[in-house]
Order: C-alpha cells, then sequence, then structure tokens
C-alpha cells in the first residue's frame, strides 16, 4: 500500500462509439440552436409570425423559470437592502446620538457660562454701585459641612485690603461678615450662624436690635432679631438692614425679612424670626465690602455763641413744607435729591415752595441694594391700568329657546 | 457525459438568469456586469471552443428572445465575442501544440485563470465596442461619459470572470490536475 488511489478500471465501453454519439449530440445541439437562431433571424426579417413559433416556446419555458428566480433574486435583494437600511439608519442613529451628546454638552456649558455671565454681570452691578464701599469680588474655596455652624473660606485676605469683621454680600443680601483673616484668605461666618451677631434695624420703623443665627440654636437656617423696642410691633415682610452699628459695617444692607414675631411670649423668647434673602445653599462668589468707618477728630469742644446748628446729612431727610408762614414736615423721603426747591401755588395763591433739607451727598455712606427698584416690580412683568368701572370681559351668552315644531 | 451535459445545460439557464435578473442589481456607478460574457470566457479557458460555442449561442438567443433591446445584436454578438476570445486564449488541440513543438515555435502560455480574464477582458471590449458603434450609427456622439461607463463595465466583467471561473472550474471538475497513474 503506498497510499494512492487504486488505478481506474478501464472502460468497456468503444471509445469511438462514444466519441460519435457525442459529436453527434453537439451537432444536434448546435444545429438546433443555429435553427433557432435562423427562425428567429428570419422572423425578424419577414415578419412572419409562424416563424415565432420556436421562440414562442422557448419563451414559454423561460417565462415561469424566469419568473421564479427573479423574484428569489427580488428577494435576497430586498433582504440585503433591508441590512443596508438597518446598517444605515444605525449608523445615522450613532451620529446623531453623538451628535445629540455634543449638542446637549454644549448646551451646559452654554447654561453653564450664561450662569456665570449672569453671576458676575450682579456681581459687577453691585460693585459697581457700591464703589465707595472698596468692594472687592471673592470666590468660595471651601464651606464647612457641619450643621451647627456656617462658615466658608473665600480667596481674598490681607493682601487683597481684606481685614476682619467686613460684610460679605451676595445678591444685594448680607451674607456674613469676615473673620480670621489671613494674608491670602479669609473665614466668613454667615449670618445663620449661632454665632453671629450683627446690629440691625427694621427699615420701615427703624427699631433697632440685634440679628443673631439659628443654625446651632434649631438647625434652621433662620436669624432672630433681639432687643427691639417693646412698645413697636413689626410686621411680617418688613425689611430688616444693617444699621451700621458696631464693625465696620456699613448701612442698610439688606440681611432678611420679618416672618414671625414671638411677642408676648416669655421675655426671654421675645425675638422676630428673621428669614435671610441670601441663598446659602449656593455661595460661590461673593463681595466683601472693605468699607472702613473715618472717624473725625473733634477739633474743639468750646461752647461759643457763634456755634450755629447745622443739619447732619441723614440718609434719609426730611423734607419741609412752608405754606405762608408756617413749615411742616412730611414723612421722611427715600432719595433725598439735593436740586431745586420746588415752587408750586396753593389753592388761596400762596406760593408753596418744598425745600428737603438736610440735602443728601453724592457720597453716600448707606449701602445701595442692586436691582431695588426691580424687587418692589409686578412680578408678572406687566400692570394693568385701573378701571372705574370694570367691565366683563366675556360677553354674556344669548341663548335662545325654540319651541318644538310639532 | 450525460452529467457533463446536464451540468452545462444548468449553467447554461443560470447564466442567462444572471444576465437577465441579478446583473441589474449589482451595479456599481450605474454600471451593470456581462455576466454572460465571463460565464462564457470561464467556459472557454474550461471547458473549449465547442462549449463556448453552444453557451454563446443559447445566451444569446435567450436574451435575444426574452431582452429585445437591439435587434440581432445579442444573437450574434455574444457568440462573436466569445469565438473571438476562445481563438486567441483557449486551450490548443493537441496537433497544434504539436505543430508548435515540431516548429520549434514558443509561444507565451499563460495559466488558465490569467487566460480567463484575458479573454473576458477582450470580449467585452468587443461587446462594448460594438455597442458604441450601435450608439455612434444611432446618432449620438459617444462622450466621456459612454467611454467610461465602457471602461468600467470591462473592468467590472473581468474581474467578475476571475470570481467565477473558480465555481465554474470546480463544478466541472477540472479545478486540479489529474496526476498521471504510476507506473509500478
Amino acid at each position: 500500500m503506498d497510499g494512492s488511489k487504486p488505478d481506474r478500471q478501464p472502460s468497456n465501453r468503444n471509445p469511438r462509439r462514444w466519441r460519435l454519439i457525442r459529436r453527434t449530440v453537439i451537432v444536434i445541439v448546435v444545429l438546433a440552436l443555429l435553427a433557432l437562431a435562423a427562425s428567429h433571424l428570419f422572423a425578424l426579417i419577414t415578419g412572419n409570425d409562424t416563424l415565432r413559433a420556436p421562440e414562442n416556446g422557448v419563451a414559454t419555458v423561460l417565462t415561469p423559470l424566469q419568473t421564479g428566480f427573479s423574484s428569489i433574486v427580488d428577494a435576497v435583494v430586498d433582504y440585503l437592502r433591508t441590512l443596508k437600511l438597518r446598517a444605515n439608519i444605525e449608523t445615522a442613529y450613532n451620529e446623531i446620538k453623538l451628535e445629540n451628546e455634543q449638542l446637549v454638552y454644549q448646551a451646559m456649558l452654554a447654561e453653564q457660562l450664561q450662569y456665570e455671565l449672569d453671576v458676575y454681570k450682579d456681581l459687577y452691578g453691585e460693585i459697581s454701585i457700591n464703589e465707595s464701599m472698596n468692594p472687592v469680588m471673592a470666590t468660595v474655596i471651601s464651606r464647612s459641612g457641619g450643621n451647627y455652624f456656617s462658615v466658608f473660606t473665600i480667596n481674598k485676605g490681607t493682601s487683597d485690603g481684606v481685614a476682619d469683621f467686613m460684610a460679605v454680600t451676595m445678591d444685594g443680601a448680607l451674607v456674613g461678615y469676615t473673620y480670621n483673616t489671613k494674608s491670602t484668605s479669609a473665614n466668613v461666618r454667615t449670618i445663620i450662624d449661632s454665632d453671629a451677631s450683627i446690629s440691625a434695624l427694621i427699615s420701615s420703623t427703624r427699631d433697632q436690635g440685634t440679628v443673631r443665627g439659628t443654625l446651632g440654636v434649631d438647625g434652621s437656617a433662620m436669624c432672630r432679631m433681639y432687643y427691639l423696642p417693646e412698645d413697636h410691633l413689626p410686621r411680617p415682610g418688613d425689611t430688616v438692614v444693617t444699621s451700621g452699628v458696631g464693625m465696620g459695617f456699613p448701612k442698610g444692607i439688606p440681611i432678611g425679612t420679618v416672618r414671625e414675631s414671638t411677642r408676648g411670649m416669655e421675655a426671654n423668647k421675645s425675638y422676630v424670626v428673621i428669614e435671610p434673602i441670601a441663598d446659602f445653599e449656593h455661595i460661590e462668589y461673593v463681595i466683601v465690602l472693605r468699607y472702613q468707618p473715618v472717624a473725625e477728630a473733634i477739633t474743639s469742644q468750646d461752647v461759643s455763641e457763634d456755634l450755629a446748628l447745622v443739619p447732619l446729612e441723614t440718609a434719609r431727610p426730611i423734607p419741609t413744607i412752608q405754606i405762608g408762614s408756617d413749615f411742616f414736615q412730611l414723612a421722611p423721603t427715600p432719595e433725598p435729591t439735593e436740586s431745586i426747591p420746588l415752587e408750586t401755588t396753593g389753592v388761596d395763591g400762596t406760593v408753596i415752595t418744598i425745600t428737603p433739607t438736610p440735602a443728601g451727598g453724592t457720597d453716600s455712606i448707606e449701602y445701595n441694594v442692586p436691582n431695588a427698584t426691580e424687587e418692589n416690580t409686578n412680578p408678572y412683568g406687566y400692570t394693568l391700568p385701573p378701571t372705574a368701572s370694570p367691565t366683563p370681559t366675556v360677553p354674556p351668552l344669548e341663548l335662545t329657546v325654540e319651541d318644538d315644531a310639532d | 457525459m450525460i452529467k457533463k451535459g446536464i451540468q452545462f445545460t444548468v449553467l447554461v439557464f443560470i447564466t442567462y438568469l444572471l444576465q437577465a435578473t441579478v446583473a441589474s442589481h449589482v451595479a456599481i456607478a450605474g454600471v451593470a456586469p456581462n455576466f454572460a460574457i465571463a460565464v462564457i470566457a470561464a467556459v472557454s479557458i474550461a471547458l473549449g471552443r465547442k462549449y463556448t460555442f453552444v453557451i454563446s449561442l443559447a445566451v444569446g438567443y435567450m436574451l435575444e428572445i426574452m431582452l429585445p433591446a437591439l435587434d440581432y445584436i445579442y444573437l450574434i454578438l455574444y457568440p462573436v465575442c466569445a469565438m473571438l476570445g476562445a481563438l486567441f486564449f483557449a486551450d490548443k488541440s493537441e496537433r497544434r501544440m504539436e505543430e508548435e513543438r515540431s516548429t520549434g515555435k514558443k509561444a507565451l502560455r499563460l495559466p488558465a485563470h490569467v487566460r480567463t480574464m484575458l479573454c473576458a477582458l477582450l470580449s467585452i471590449l468587443v461587446f462594448e465596442t460594438v455597442n458604441l458603434l450601435y450608439v455612434y450609427l444611432s446618432g449620438i456622439r459617444p462622450d466621456m461619459g459612454h467611454y467610461g461607463r465602457a471602461l468600467i463595465s470591462a473592468a467590472y466583467t473581468t474581474l467578475l470572470a476571475g470570481l467565477l471561473q473558480f465555481p465554474i472550474r470546480r463544478w466541472f471538475g477540472i479545478h486540479r490536475l489529474k496526476k498521471a497513474p504510476e507506473i509500478s
């Protein structure tokens, strides 16, 4: 056994005979094809329909065969086309998904940038209108995670002119004050911290007191205002601002609004609950008011007859109205202006001169609240004009009753 | 012989069906390949001139009566193209080879697979040339678009013949050389 295949047995068929048969078959086939071709050509040339009989017969055989094969090919092509379509759809889906992710990222980035822009615009506005307070913007770089104290750290320190007990504001509201100031950083104790104690006053009644945080008392991010006069009752919603007494705080920084009062209760629980304006949960950038009140030295204490009383400049001057020879004082005006005295004519023909005294200086020492006028605007963005006789907007429906024709 | 005859008959029908149904679906740049010429070229090298003539005439006849795009063209052109390709690239007869040996003539002997592709290329070039000539005689001046389509068709059909020759040769059992019986 050499592994090779066994030799074929020699065929007992006559090779010459088979060759003859094969040639005969080939000749017949060729002749048949030539005959078919000839009949087709003659049919085309002569237009004789009788000569089309062979090709009609071939077409009869081929038509169902071709129909079946064509349907198979169409099915295969449709399947392949479906696969291609799916692949295209998947590719398009992936591209759209990727594009969507990029757009979402860009939208998030744009939103973040818009937010930062708004923050910077607010900070810039707040800084620009309080330039006399020598403000500086600071970034919060860390904050305490405790439940009883609310302090954070900013990236400005003594090298930037920041000192202890300077007011820290955000969005036009008091956040706290600096302490433990270092060269490049400072800690800020917020007004909701229990250790914070700030002199304040209620803007409507000008009642002064002390605001303290309640975070360490009851865990709430609120403030309480103590030591208010007992004969005045603050109303809920009244704004509480800094009084400028003690520390280096400017006067008039909004702290919060009166939420409720516990007057009439026990003496040691007599306080007013203040809801802070500042959002202590989202403090990222703050403004440190490097305001330092300048104390003027008294040059002389001699009292002489030449001493003239000069009205002090107050932030809320009281204008005086002169009617004839009588003087009347009006309620404090929020924005005193040093303009030309107004003159008007009364009912009896007398000249009425309105002279705001004393005049407020341009360098106001009171904190200017940014967007203060916008806070009092209608939240809906429009104001309806008052109507003397309101009319219904929807006309009454005219109902008619038809009698049944029957 | 009967088996081969049946295989050949089936191949004829398959060739026609491929050309009639599949070719339009596999067009590249809008140009469909010529399955018939590709298969005929493979048959020319694998089975010889007689089979080439039969299959080209049969396929040409069927295309002529079933897809009569142009009168007489398919019926005449396919056998002409096939026989022209077979004339140059089909296996030579023993008598011809003996004649070359005796006269000392050295002819270029290319591999069968390469000759199949060259046969298909020659056939399709003749086919496309005749078609362009017919277009020109119809009053249309062929431009670069026509020539480009003709070249793409030639390249596509040649490539197709190079691919189809393998299953055809394997089906007919001529994909490998037969070993001579050993003499013990």
